[in-house]
Protein backbone atom coordinates (compact mmCIF):
# COMPACT_ATOMS: atom_id res chain seq x y z
CA UNK A 1 0.00 0.00 0.00
CA UNK A 2 1.75 3.75 -0.77
CA UNK A 3 1.86 6.22 1.79
CA UNK A 4 -1.46 8.26 0.27
CA UNK A 5 -3.38 4.78 0.70
CA UNK A 6 -2.47 4.56 4.25
CA UNK A 7 -3.10 8.48 4.69
CA UNK A 8 -6.49 7.58 3.56
CA UNK A 9 -6.71 4.94 5.45
CA UNK A 10 -5.75 6.50 8.76
CA UNK A 11 -8.31 9.58 8.05
CA UNK A 12 -11.43 7.53 6.66
CA UNK A 13 -11.13 4.81 9.96
CA UNK A 14 -11.10 8.14 11.71
CA UNK A 15 -14.22 9.68 10.59
CA UNK A 16 -15.54 5.82 11.29
CA UNK A 17 -14.78 6.11 15.02
CA UNK A 18 -16.56 9.18 14.90
CA UNK A 19 -19.51 8.06 12.92
CA UNK A 20 -19.99 4.67 15.15
CA UNK A 21 -19.80 7.14 18.34
CA UNK A 22 -23.20 8.51 16.54
CA UNK A 23 -24.72 5.39 17.36
CA UNK A 24 -24.58 5.65 21.19
CA UNK A 25 -26.41 9.11 21.17
CA UNK A 26 -30.72 8.85 20.95
CA UNK A 27 -31.95 9.59 17.99
CA UNK A 28 -35.83 10.65 17.06
CA UNK A 29 -35.11 8.42 13.51
CA UNK A 30 -33.18 5.48 13.00
CA UNK A 31 -30.99 7.05 9.98
CA UNK A 32 -30.58 10.67 11.25
CA UNK A 33 -26.79 11.66 11.76
CA UNK A 34 -25.43 14.74 13.82
CA UNK A 35 -22.86 14.74 11.57
CA UNK A 36 -19.67 13.97 14.28
CA UNK A 37 -18.05 12.02 11.32
CA UNK A 38 -17.78 15.51 9.15
CA UNK A 39 -15.43 16.96 12.09
CA UNK A 40 -12.09 14.95 10.24
CA UNK A 41 -13.61 16.05 6.76
CA UNK A 42 -14.21 19.34 7.48
CA UNK A 43 -10.29 20.05 8.40
CA UNK A 44 -9.39 18.32 5.43
CA UNK A 45 -11.64 20.51 2.88
CA UNK A 46 -9.19 22.88 2.10
CA UNK A 47 -5.82 20.04 2.42
CA UNK A 48 -6.66 17.69 0.02
CA UNK A 49 -8.04 17.57 -3.61
CA UNK A 50 -10.91 16.12 -4.70
CA UNK A 51 -10.01 13.17 -5.56
CA UNK A 52 -8.53 12.07 -2.15
CA UNK A 53 -11.71 14.12 -0.13
CA UNK A 54 -14.28 11.38 -2.08
CA UNK A 55 -12.20 8.38 -1.66
CA UNK A 56 -11.88 9.29 2.41
CA UNK A 57 -16.12 10.19 1.68
CA UNK A 58 -16.62 6.77 -0.18
CA UNK A 59 -14.63 4.61 2.46
CA UNK A 60 -16.84 6.20 5.65
CA UNK A 61 -20.28 6.00 3.80
CA UNK A 62 -18.91 2.13 2.84
CA UNK A 63 -17.26 1.53 5.94
CA UNK A 64 -20.17 3.01 8.39
CA UNK A 65 -22.68 0.76 6.62
CA UNK A 66 -20.59 -2.60 6.89
CA UNK A 67 -19.99 -1.66 10.62
CA UNK A 68 -23.59 -0.52 11.28
CA UNK A 69 -24.83 -3.89 9.16
CA UNK A 70 -26.86 -1.87 7.29
CA UNK A 71 -25.13 -1.87 3.47
CA UNK A 72 -27.55 -4.73 2.03
CA UNK A 73 -31.04 -2.84 3.03
CA UNK A 74 -32.53 -0.23 1.79
CA UNK A 75 -31.49 2.26 5.20
CA UNK A 76 -27.97 1.80 3.05
CA UNK A 77 -29.24 3.89 0.23
CA UNK A 78 -30.67 6.55 2.90
CA UNK A 79 -27.79 6.70 4.07
CA UNK A 80 -25.42 7.03 1.18
CA UNK A 81 -27.59 9.32 -0.79
CA UNK A 82 -27.22 11.64 2.08
CA UNK A 83 -23.79 11.59 2.94
CA UNK A 84 -22.96 11.95 -0.46
CA UNK A 85 -25.09 15.14 -0.70
CA UNK A 86 -23.13 16.21 2.38
CA UNK A 87 -19.57 16.05 1.41
CA UNK A 88 -20.58 17.62 -1.98
CA UNK A 89 -22.36 20.17 -0.59
CA UNK A 90 -19.19 21.20 1.44
CA UNK A 91 -16.69 20.44 -1.16
CA UNK A 92 -18.41 22.44 -3.09
CA UNK A 93 -18.90 25.27 -0.87
CA UNK A 94 -15.44 25.09 -0.16
CA UNK A 95 -14.01 25.17 -3.44
CA UNK A 96 -16.41 28.34 -4.67
CA UNK A 97 -15.95 30.01 -1.40
CA UNK A 98 -12.42 29.85 -0.15
CA UNK A 99 -12.01 31.52 3.06
CA UNK A 100 -15.12 34.06 2.79
CA UNK A 101 -17.26 31.14 4.67
CA UNK A 102 -16.04 29.39 8.15
CA UNK A 103 -16.41 25.78 8.92
CA UNK A 104 -19.63 26.94 10.78
CA UNK A 105 -21.67 27.60 7.27
CA UNK A 106 -19.94 24.95 5.55
CA UNK A 107 -21.42 22.93 7.95
CA UNK A 108 -24.51 24.04 8.15
CA UNK A 109 -25.08 23.75 4.45
CA UNK A 110 -23.57 19.91 4.92
CA UNK A 111 -26.36 19.27 7.25
CA UNK A 112 -29.27 20.91 5.48
CA UNK A 113 -28.16 19.28 2.23
CA UNK A 114 -27.85 15.73 3.64
CA UNK A 115 -31.16 16.39 5.64
CA UNK A 116 -33.19 16.90 2.66
CA UNK A 117 -31.46 14.26 0.40
CA UNK A 118 -32.07 11.82 3.09
CA UNK A 119 -36.00 12.83 3.53
CA UNK A 120 -36.76 12.44 -0.36
CA UNK A 121 -35.21 9.18 -0.25
CA UNK A 122 -36.49 7.63 2.85
CA UNK A 123 -39.85 9.09 1.66
CA UNK A 124 -39.40 7.33 -1.61
CA UNK A 125 -37.87 4.02 -0.61
CA UNK A 126 -39.63 2.70 3.21
CA UNK A 127 -41.58 5.98 4.91
CA UNK A 128 -43.50 7.65 2.28
CA UNK A 129 -45.26 11.00 2.21
CA UNK A 130 -45.35 10.65 6.11
CA UNK A 131 -41.45 11.31 6.70
CA UNK A 132 -42.35 14.57 5.96
CA UNK A 133 -44.18 15.12 9.03
CA UNK A 134 -40.71 15.10 10.99
CA UNK A 135 -38.83 17.36 8.33
CA UNK A 136 -38.74 20.11 10.64
CA UNK A 137 -37.78 18.46 13.66
CA UNK A 138 -34.84 16.71 11.82
CA UNK A 139 -33.86 19.98 10.03
CA UNK A 140 -33.60 21.84 13.16
CA UNK A 141 -31.87 18.95 14.52
CA UNK A 142 -29.60 19.30 11.60
CA UNK A 143 -29.03 23.28 12.21
CA UNK A 144 -28.67 23.16 15.76
CA UNK A 145 -25.82 20.57 15.52
CA UNK A 146 -24.16 21.78 11.96
CA UNK A 147 -23.07 25.35 14.28
CA UNK A 148 -21.65 23.16 17.67
CA UNK A 149 -19.71 21.04 14.74
CA UNK A 150 -18.13 24.25 13.03
CA UNK A 151 -17.38 26.12 15.98
CA UNK A 152 -15.67 22.50 16.82
CA UNK A 153 -13.60 22.55 14.14
CA UNK A 154 -12.91 26.04 13.82
CA UNK A 155 -11.76 25.34 17.85
CA UNK A 156 -9.58 22.22 16.70
CA UNK A 157 -7.89 24.41 14.22
CA UNK A 158 -7.01 27.50 16.26
CA UNK A 159 -5.44 24.48 18.31
CA UNK A 160 -3.45 22.83 15.45
CA UNK A 161 -5.21 19.77 15.69
CA UNK A 162 -5.45 18.13 12.06
CA UNK A 163 -6.46 14.25 11.50
CA UNK A 164 -3.20 12.63 11.60
CA UNK A 165 -1.98 11.16 8.22
CA UNK A 166 0.16 8.97 9.75
CA UNK A 167 0.20 4.98 8.83
CA UNK A 168 -1.54 1.85 10.07
CA UNK A 169 -0.09 -0.99 11.70
CA UNK A 170 -0.44 -4.44 10.13
CA UNK A 171 -3.81 -5.99 11.07
CA UNK A 172 -5.07 -9.30 10.75
CA UNK A 173 -7.71 -10.42 8.04
CA UNK A 174 -10.82 -11.79 8.96
CA UNK A 175 -12.18 -14.98 7.64
CA UNK A 176 -14.97 -15.66 4.14
CA UNK A 177 -17.67 -17.78 4.36
CA UNK A 178 -18.83 -17.17 0.94
CA UNK A 179 -21.99 -20.06 1.52
CA UNK A 180 -23.12 -18.66 3.95
CA UNK A 181 -23.11 -15.15 2.84
CA UNK A 182 -24.65 -16.76 -0.49
CA UNK A 183 -27.42 -17.52 2.03
CA UNK A 184 -28.20 -14.90 4.10
CA UNK A 185 -28.26 -12.68 0.54
CA UNK A 186 -31.25 -15.22 -0.49
CA UNK A 187 -32.90 -14.46 2.52
CA UNK A 188 -33.00 -11.25 1.98
CA UNK A 189 -34.36 -11.53 -1.41
CA UNK A 190 -36.94 -14.21 -0.56
CA UNK A 191 -38.46 -11.15 2.45
CA UNK A 192 -40.12 -10.24 -0.95
CA UNK A 193 -42.54 -13.58 -0.93
CA UNK A 194 -43.51 -13.10 2.94
CA UNK A 195 -46.63 -10.81 3.75
CA UNK A 196 -47.67 -12.04 6.98
CA UNK A 197 -46.33 -9.94 10.01
CA UNK A 198 -45.94 -13.05 12.44
CA UNK A 199 -44.08 -14.84 9.55
CA UNK A 200 -41.87 -12.42 9.56
CA UNK A 201 -41.67 -12.21 13.42
CA UNK A 202 -40.31 -15.54 13.18
CA UNK A 203 -38.22 -15.13 10.26
CA UNK A 204 -36.42 -12.20 12.49
CA UNK A 205 -36.16 -14.66 14.88
CA UNK A 206 -34.39 -17.59 12.64
CA UNK A 207 -31.81 -14.18 11.57
CA UNK A 208 -31.25 -12.88 14.80
CA UNK A 209 -29.72 -16.65 15.75
CA UNK A 210 -27.81 -16.43 12.52
CA UNK A 211 -26.47 -13.03 13.73
CA UNK A 212 -24.88 -14.82 16.82
CA UNK A 213 -23.20 -17.52 14.58
CA UNK A 214 -22.04 -14.23 12.86
CA UNK A 215 -20.12 -13.68 15.83
CA UNK A 216 -21.67 -10.60 16.13
CA UNK A 217 -23.46 -9.10 19.44
CA UNK A 218 -27.21 -8.72 19.41
CA UNK A 219 -28.24 -5.20 19.53
CA UNK A 220 -32.06 -5.04 19.77
CA UNK A 221 -32.63 -1.17 19.79
CA UNK A 222 -31.86 -0.17 16.59
CA UNK A 223 -34.24 -2.84 15.02
CA UNK A 224 -36.96 -2.07 17.33
CA UNK A 225 -36.30 1.65 16.99
CA UNK A 226 -36.83 1.20 13.09
CA UNK A 227 -39.82 -0.54 13.69
CA UNK A 228 -41.56 2.14 16.07
CA UNK A 229 -40.81 4.69 13.82
CA UNK A 230 -42.56 3.18 10.91
CA UNK A 231 -45.64 2.31 13.35
CA UNK A 232 -45.03 6.08 14.67
CA UNK A 233 -45.30 7.61 11.16
CA UNK A 234 -48.10 5.05 9.90
CA UNK A 235 -50.66 7.46 12.76
CA UNK A 236 -50.55 10.54 9.95
CA UNK A 237 -51.75 8.83 6.93
CA UNK A 238 -54.32 6.15 8.22
CA UNK A 239 -56.03 3.84 5.68
CA UNK A 240 -58.78 1.29 6.92
CA UNK A 241 -60.49 1.00 10.25
CA UNK A 242 -60.50 4.33 12.26
CA UNK A 243 -59.28 2.08 15.67
CA UNK A 244 -58.24 5.39 17.90
CA UNK A 245 -57.71 8.95 17.23
CA UNK A 246 -56.09 11.90 18.97
CA UNK A 247 -55.47 15.19 17.20
CA UNK A 248 -53.32 14.89 14.20
CA UNK A 249 -52.64 11.14 14.99
CA UNK A 250 -54.97 8.41 13.81
CA UNK A 251 -54.57 4.89 13.72
CA UNK A 252 -56.14 2.59 11.45
CA UNK A 253 -55.80 -1.10 10.87
CA UNK A 254 -54.71 -1.35 7.34
CA UNK A 255 -51.76 1.26 7.88
CA UNK A 256 -50.59 -0.36 10.76
CA UNK A 257 -50.67 -3.98 9.24
CA UNK A 258 -49.00 -2.36 6.38
CA UNK A 259 -46.53 -0.50 8.72
CA UNK A 260 -45.53 -3.70 11.02
CA UNK A 261 -45.17 -5.51 7.47
CA UNK A 262 -42.78 -3.24 6.17
CA UNK A 263 -40.93 -2.46 9.68
CA UNK A 264 -40.46 -6.71 10.28
CA UNK A 265 -39.42 -7.09 6.81
CA UNK A 266 -36.70 -4.26 7.19
CA UNK A 267 -35.53 -5.58 10.23
CA UNK A 268 -34.95 -8.96 8.74
CA UNK A 269 -32.89 -7.20 6.01
CA UNK A 270 -31.07 -5.62 8.36
CA UNK A 271 -30.67 -8.22 10.70
CA UNK A 272 -29.14 -10.27 8.08
CA UNK A 273 -27.59 -6.94 6.50
CA UNK A 274 -25.66 -7.26 9.83
CA UNK A 275 -24.57 -10.73 9.74
CA UNK A 276 -23.47 -10.68 6.27
CA UNK A 277 -20.85 -7.79 7.27
CA UNK A 278 -18.66 -10.05 8.81
CA UNK A 279 -18.55 -13.03 6.55
CA UNK A 280 -17.97 -10.87 3.33
CA UNK A 281 -15.72 -12.85 -0.08
CA UNK A 282 -12.28 -10.97 -0.26
CA UNK A 283 -13.01 -8.61 -3.14
CA UNK A 284 -9.40 -7.91 -5.01
CA UNK A 285 -8.77 -4.42 -5.95
CA UNK A 286 -7.07 -1.38 -4.30
CA UNK A 287 -10.38 0.14 -3.12
CA UNK A 288 -11.39 -3.05 -0.97
CA UNK A 289 -7.79 -3.46 -0.34
CA UNK A 290 -8.25 -0.15 1.50
CA UNK A 291 -11.90 -0.63 2.87
CA UNK A 292 -10.35 -3.71 4.82
CA UNK A 293 -7.73 -1.77 6.20
CA UNK A 294 -10.22 1.27 6.90
CA UNK A 295 -12.48 -0.76 9.09
CA UNK A 296 -9.69 -3.03 10.81
CA UNK A 297 -7.85 0.07 12.21
CA UNK A 298 -11.27 0.71 13.84
CA UNK A 299 -10.14 -1.23 16.93
CA UNK A 300 -6.77 0.70 17.40
CA UNK A 301 -7.93 3.28 18.89
CA UNK A 302 -7.63 4.45 22.03
CA UNK A 303 -10.97 5.22 24.02
CA UNK A 304 -11.34 7.79 25.45
CA UNK A 305 -11.20 7.92 29.50
CA UNK A 306 -13.35 8.58 32.43
CA UNK A 307 -12.49 12.35 32.66
CA UNK A 308 -11.07 13.39 29.90
CA UNK A 309 -11.92 16.80 28.52
CA UNK A 310 -13.08 16.53 25.01
CA UNK A 311 -10.24 18.52 23.23
CA UNK A 312 -8.07 16.29 24.96
CA UNK A 313 -10.08 13.16 23.32
CA UNK A 314 -10.44 14.51 19.96
CA UNK A 315 -6.21 15.55 20.32
CA UNK A 316 -5.55 11.41 21.27
CA UNK A 317 -7.64 10.81 18.71
CA UNK A 318 -6.61 12.84 15.91
CA UNK A 319 -2.78 12.61 17.14
CA UNK A 320 -2.93 8.61 15.61
CA UNK A 321 -2.25 7.11 18.86
CA UNK A 322 -3.23 3.29 18.44
CA UNK A 323 -3.44 0.12 20.78
CA UNK A 324 -3.68 -3.42 19.86
CA UNK A 325 -6.20 -4.91 17.83
CA UNK A 326 -8.64 -7.10 19.20
CA UNK A 327 -8.96 -10.44 17.80
CA UNK A 328 -12.48 -10.94 15.64
CA UNK A 329 -14.98 -13.21 17.06
CA UNK A 330 -15.02 -16.56 15.63
CA UNK A 331 -18.21 -17.39 13.22
CA UNK A 332 -19.92 -20.84 12.51
CA UNK A 333 -21.41 -20.61 9.13
CA UNK A 334 -23.29 -23.82 9.46
CA UNK A 335 -25.63 -23.13 12.42
CA UNK A 336 -26.16 -19.36 9.74
CA UNK A 337 -26.44 -21.83 7.12
CA UNK A 338 -29.03 -23.59 8.70
CA UNK A 339 -31.14 -20.26 10.18
CA UNK A 340 -31.03 -19.48 6.40
CA UNK A 341 -32.46 -22.32 4.89
CA UNK A 342 -35.22 -22.33 7.63
CA UNK A 343 -35.80 -18.48 6.85
CA UNK A 344 -35.95 -19.14 3.31
CA UNK A 345 -38.34 -21.98 3.58
CA UNK A 346 -40.94 -19.82 5.55
CA UNK A 347 -41.04 -17.23 2.95
CA UNK A 348 -41.09 -19.23 0.27
CA UNK A 349 -43.53 -22.09 1.54
CA UNK A 350 -46.90 -20.44 -0.09
CA UNK A 351 -44.87 -20.76 -2.87
CA UNK A 352 -44.07 -24.24 -3.43
CA UNK B 1 -6.76 30.12 9.86
CA UNK B 2 -10.12 31.16 8.12
CA UNK B 3 -10.55 34.80 7.74
CA UNK B 4 -14.16 34.85 7.51
CA UNK B 5 -16.84 38.28 7.85
CA UNK B 6 -19.57 35.79 8.95
CA UNK B 7 -21.75 36.86 5.98
CA UNK B 8 -21.92 33.96 4.16
CA UNK B 9 -22.09 32.41 7.31
CA UNK B 10 -25.74 33.89 8.73
CA UNK B 11 -26.27 33.11 5.02
CA UNK B 12 -26.68 29.90 5.23
CA UNK B 13 -28.21 29.86 8.57
CA UNK B 14 -30.96 32.12 7.38
CA UNK B 15 -31.49 30.10 4.29
CA UNK B 16 -31.57 26.71 6.83
CA UNK B 17 -34.47 28.74 8.95
CA UNK B 18 -36.15 29.28 5.91
CA UNK B 19 -36.51 25.70 4.42
CA UNK B 20 -37.57 24.79 8.48
CA UNK B 21 -40.02 27.39 8.50
CA UNK B 22 -41.61 26.02 4.54
CA UNK B 23 -41.55 22.26 5.76
CA UNK B 24 -43.23 23.20 9.12
CA UNK B 25 -45.94 25.02 7.16
CA UNK B 26 -46.45 22.05 4.54
CA UNK B 27 -48.26 18.90 5.87
CA UNK B 28 -47.43 15.73 5.41
CA UNK B 29 -49.26 14.00 2.04
CA UNK B 30 -49.89 17.64 0.96
CA UNK B 31 -53.50 18.03 0.58
CA UNK B 32 -54.56 14.17 -0.66
CA UNK B 33 -58.25 14.02 -0.79
CA UNK B 34 -59.46 10.59 1.42
CA UNK B 35 -62.76 8.85 1.10
CA UNK B 36 -64.18 8.91 5.01
CA UNK B 37 -67.20 5.61 5.38
CA UNK B 38 -69.17 6.07 8.11
CA UNK B 39 -71.09 2.83 9.24
CA UNK B 40 -72.74 0.87 12.02
CA UNK B 41 -69.35 -1.70 11.63
CA UNK B 42 -67.16 1.94 12.36
CA UNK B 43 -65.26 4.92 10.53
CA UNK B 44 -62.90 4.00 7.52
CA UNK B 45 -60.58 6.36 5.89
CA UNK B 46 -58.85 5.93 2.40
CA UNK B 47 -56.62 7.41 0.02
CA UNK B 48 -58.63 9.03 -3.14
CA UNK B 49 -55.64 8.27 -5.05
CA UNK B 50 -55.61 3.99 -4.49
CA UNK B 51 -57.96 2.18 -6.37
CA UNK B 52 -59.46 -0.53 -4.19
CA UNK B 53 -63.04 -2.21 -3.28
CA UNK B 54 -64.65 -2.45 0.04
CA UNK B 55 -67.66 -4.10 1.44
CA UNK B 56 -69.29 -2.16 5.00
CA UNK B 57 -71.40 -3.63 6.91
CA UNK B 58 -75.09 -2.17 8.16
CA UNK B 59 -78.29 -3.23 9.41
CA UNK B 60 -79.35 -4.53 6.20
CA UNK B 61 -76.33 -6.25 4.98
CA UNK B 62 -73.05 -5.66 2.89
CA UNK B 63 -72.86 -2.27 1.02
CA UNK B 64 -69.95 -2.47 -1.42
CA UNK B 65 -67.96 1.15 -2.26
CA UNK B 66 -65.23 1.10 -4.86
CA UNK B 67 -62.70 3.64 -5.27
CA UNK B 68 -61.46 3.84 -9.19
CA UNK B 69 -59.59 6.35 -10.90
CA UNK B 70 -60.12 9.00 -7.98
CA UNK B 71 -64.03 8.44 -8.32
CA UNK B 72 -65.98 6.61 -5.62
CA UNK B 73 -69.38 4.43 -6.38
CA UNK B 74 -71.48 2.31 -4.41
CA UNK B 75 -71.67 -1.04 -6.71
CA UNK B 76 -74.04 -2.84 -4.53
CA UNK B 77 -76.48 -2.27 -1.40
CA UNK B 78 -79.09 -4.21 0.28
CA UNK B 79 -81.39 -1.14 -0.04
CA UNK B 80 -84.49 -1.20 -1.66
CA UNK B 81 -84.34 2.11 -3.77
CA UNK B 82 -81.15 1.43 -5.31
CA UNK B 83 -80.66 5.42 -5.23
CA UNK B 84 -77.15 5.21 -3.69
CA UNK B 85 -76.35 2.84 -6.34
CA UNK B 86 -77.54 5.35 -9.12
CA UNK B 87 -75.95 8.54 -7.80
CA UNK B 88 -73.66 9.90 -10.05
CA UNK B 89 -69.90 9.13 -9.06
CA UNK B 90 -67.88 11.63 -6.09
CA UNK B 91 -64.83 13.19 -6.73
CA UNK B 92 -65.15 16.22 -5.80
CA UNK B 93 -63.88 17.51 -2.32
CA UNK B 94 -67.18 17.99 0.11
CA UNK B 95 -68.93 15.58 -2.17
CA UNK B 96 -71.23 12.70 0.01
CA UNK B 97 -73.72 10.13 -1.34
CA UNK B 98 -75.10 7.62 1.60
CA UNK B 99 -77.68 4.40 1.89
CA UNK B 100 -79.84 5.72 4.54
CA UNK B 101 -81.26 2.51 4.99
CA UNK B 102 -78.31 0.39 5.50
CA UNK B 103 -76.89 3.97 7.85
CA UNK B 104 -73.65 4.42 5.31
CA UNK B 105 -72.55 7.50 4.44
CA UNK B 106 -69.71 8.43 2.39
CA UNK B 107 -67.72 11.72 1.52
CA UNK B 108 -64.49 13.07 0.53
CA UNK B 109 -62.68 15.22 2.52
CA UNK B 110 -59.26 16.81 2.21
CA UNK B 111 -56.37 16.13 4.84
CA UNK B 112 -56.01 18.07 7.92
CA UNK B 113 -59.95 19.33 7.03
CA UNK B 114 -61.50 15.98 8.52
CA UNK B 115 -64.30 16.60 10.89
CA UNK B 116 -64.67 15.16 15.05
CA UNK B 117 -67.35 12.83 14.18
CA UNK B 118 -68.03 10.31 17.26
CA UNK B 119 -67.74 6.78 16.30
Amino acid sequence: MSRRDEEICSVASLCLLFSMAEYLIPKPLPFCKLGLANLPLLLILSRWDWGGYLLVVTLKLLGSLLVGGTLFSPIALITASGGIASALAMKGLDSLCKERISFVGISVMGALASNLVQLASASLLIYGTSIWAVAPLLCSIGLASGIILGFLAMACEKQGLVPAEVPLPLLARKESHPVAFSLLALAILCLCFEPRPFRLLLVWMLLLVAQKGAGRRIHLTYPLVLLFSLLLLSLFEPVGKILWSWGPFTLASLSLVTALRKGLRLICMVTASQSMVGLMPHIPGRFFRLLSETLAALGTYQLPRKGQKPMEVVRNLFSGTRQEASVPRKAHPLLISVMCILAIALCIRDLL
Amino acid sequence: MRRTTWILDTLAILLSLCVIALLATRRPGGTAAYVRIQSRDGVYQYPLSTDRTISVMGPLGATVIQIKNRQVVFLSSPCPGQDCVHHAPLSQDGAFNACLPNQVLVTIESQGEVDDVTT
